[in-house]
């Protein structure tokens, strides 16, 4: 189904081509602004790979939450519904369709990660990791967009509750239990994408000359290739979970109103 | 052909689809004809598998709605009564999307969309965007998507609401050659004149109940078990239906204006005859003794206000 992939780029290169790139450029640099901000001295890798993430984020989201929903909405659902073919196969394409947008998205974004400076060398190890780590989320990311998409009747809704989410997710959780209890802390930071690829980093300091005093008493770094590895499976494996999840919801009401489409003409 | 037996739905009290049974045969064009709410769209997408009866099933040709429902999908091409089309995407992309989810061989699907443009009379929006076709191309290229398997049955809910008359009588053509290549065509509608005068059988429903299905002439017979002659008299209106009551055959005769009244009988066209005879031979002035034809419109309305069944 590579029509998926031909209308996105029609959409982002097509008519209103202008907005699209100025919309992105805008996001774009005010990340880079923060960035600048955060790692002023030098292009550190892990700023650049936060601004990946970033983009990611923001990114993943707009490009698939419509996916299934916008359908409903639009109402060309019931006639993909009606061809022979199965749930997991309508999942299958549309995900597919946006994997290779997310793909080249990586693919570019890379190319800053990978000319990055990394302080403590050991450039290509770090730099794959990094960028496995982020491709990971971004197709978990994707898996979970689609699976909100998969649940809602408007592209709208699923789009706020993604971005929801995230926010509680990455931003609103960790600091709660932050403030709250260090070892729930760890645990909403685990998952946390930003905080991993920070990590990646922290782990060589741990392996020469320890900077952070605490860092060797926490029995979760044991080596900063295997700390990222481990995010790559537990997103990839997210993503799978989500995609199945919402191959059980592809019905053609979403769950908001379900029933509530008795159209009186 | 297709086959529905007792088809029934269920919304908690409210029965939308109740047990309706019917069966059309390839070639037949079929007006699924009933008020707004009348269970038609729930009934056609009880046939497309989208939606799950409550009971009884259907089957075309031999594949059964609930046990092989891709066997079915294969089969029938859906226009949904409110549908929409991509954006950002050309009318052969279209059609090559939907031909490659039915699986039709890539060496095959250029001329297959050159089949179903040209049906549909598209041939010349090949390339241009979907979004910018007008309301009754984008109607005929949803026609031409569901045509891209070559399906059996047709199920075609509410075509031809939103379309202008001139689009309309396009698209009627259109039904009556995909009847004429031997496809079943079920083609729902709330406003009457729009079907009758096509459709090879009709069937009204109303309530979720099937109150007639047939042909035409069928339907207008089984309706209209008698004949009804509208008299018009000068004079003693009174003593002229007196008159008429007393003569055999007469079912019913009553005052229908201030010189007239109308007659229900059971008679063949020489009772008819005699009628009038009789009339004249009392001595009753008619001016007026005319036979009232009725068309599927009056039974329309009679069976769908209960008046008759
Ligand atoms: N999802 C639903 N939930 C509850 N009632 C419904 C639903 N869909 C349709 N109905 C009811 O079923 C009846 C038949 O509807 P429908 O088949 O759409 O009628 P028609 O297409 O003939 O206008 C209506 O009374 C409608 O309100
Ligand atoms: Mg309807």
């Amino acid at each position: 189904m590579l029509i998926e992939t031909k209308r996105f780029l029609r959409r982002f290169m097509g008519a209103n081509v202008v907005n699209n790139w100025v919309v992105i450029l805008i996001i774009s640099s005010l990340l880079l602004t923060i960035n600048a901000m955060i790692y002023i001295n030098d292009f550190h890798f892990v700023g650049s790979s936060m601004f990946a993430l970033f983009l990611i984020v923001i990114l993943v989201p707009v490009m698939l939450h419509g996916a299934i929903a916008g359908e409903r909405e639009r109402r060309s659902w019931d006639m993909l519904l009606v061809a022979p073919i199965t749930k997991q196969q309508i999942i299958a394409g549309k995900f597919l369709g946006v994997a290779s947008g997310i793909a080249a998205i990586i693919a570019v974004l890379s190319i800053s990660i990978f000319a990055s400076d990394y302080p403590n060398g050991d450039r290509v190890l770090t730099g794959v990791t990094v960028v496995l780590v982020i491709a990971a989320f971004a197709y978990g990311l994707a898996g979970f967009t689609l699976f909100i998409s998969a649940r809602s009747r408007r592209s709208m809704t699923a789009l706020g509750v993604v971005y929801g989410c995230l926010f509680l997710g990455l931003l609103v959780m960790p600091m709660v239990t932050a403030t709250a209890n260090y070892e729930q802390a760890e645990f909403w930071l685990y998952l946390n994408p930003f905080y991993a690829v920070s990590q990646v980093n922290a782990e060589r300091y741990v392996y020469t000359e320890s900077v952070f005093s605490g860092a060797a008493s926490q029995p979760l770094r044991n080596g900063y290739f295997l700390y990222g590895v481990l995010h790559t499976i537990v997103y990839f494996a997210c993503g799978m979970l989500f995609l199945y999840l919402s191959t059980l919801a592809l019905n053609s009401e979403g769950w908001e109103h379900p029933g509530a489409n008795k159209e009186t003409t | 052909m297709l086959e529905v037996e007792n088809l029934r739905k269920a919304y908690g009290p409210l029965l939308a689809v109740d047990d309706i049974s019917f069966s059309l045969q390839p070639g037949d064009v079929f007006g699924f004809i009933g008020p707004n709410g009348a269970g038609k769209t729930t009934t056609i997408r009880m046939l497309t598998t989208l939606l799950e009866p409550t009971a009884g099933t259907a089957r075309i040709n031999g594949a059964d709605i609930w046990r092989d429902p891709m066997g079915v999908r294969r089969q029938i091409g859906y226009m949904p009564d409110f549908f929409g089309l991509y954006d950002d995407i050309k009318v052969w992309e279209y059609l090559d999307f939907f031909a490659a989810i039915y699986k039709i061989p890539t060496s095959e699907r250029q001329s297959v969309i050159d089949n179903v443009l040209e049906l549909t009379d598209l041939s010349g929006k090949r390339d241009s965007f979907v979004q910018t076709l007008s309301r009754g191309m984008q109607q005929r290229l949803c026609l031409a998507k569901c045509l891209v398997h070559d399906p059996m049955l047709l199920l075609l809910d509410e075509p031809a609401s939103g379309l202008d008359p001139r689009a309309r009588a396009e698209f009627k053509e259109l039904v009556l050659e995909l009847g004429r290549m031997g496809k079943i065509v079920i083609v729902s509608s709330h406003i009457l004149p729009e079907l009758a005068a096509f459709c090879s059988k009709v069937g009204i429903i109303e309530r979720g109940r099937m109150l007639a299905f047939g042909s035409v002439n069928d339907i207008v017979k089984q309706a209209r078990a008698g004949r009804h002659v509208d008299v018009r008299v000068i004079g003693e209106l009174d003593g002229a239906v007196d008159v008429i009551k007393s003569m055999p055959h007469v079912l019913r005769a009553d005052v229908s204006g201030p010189s007239s009244f109308a007659i229900e009988f059971s008679g063949d066209e020489q009772d008819q005859a005699q009628l009038l005879a009789t009339l004249i031979d009392k001595g009753i002035r008619v001016i007026d003794f005319r036979e009232r034809k009725f068309d599927l419109e009056d039974v329309f309305l009679q069976v769908t206000t209960g008046a008759v069944n």
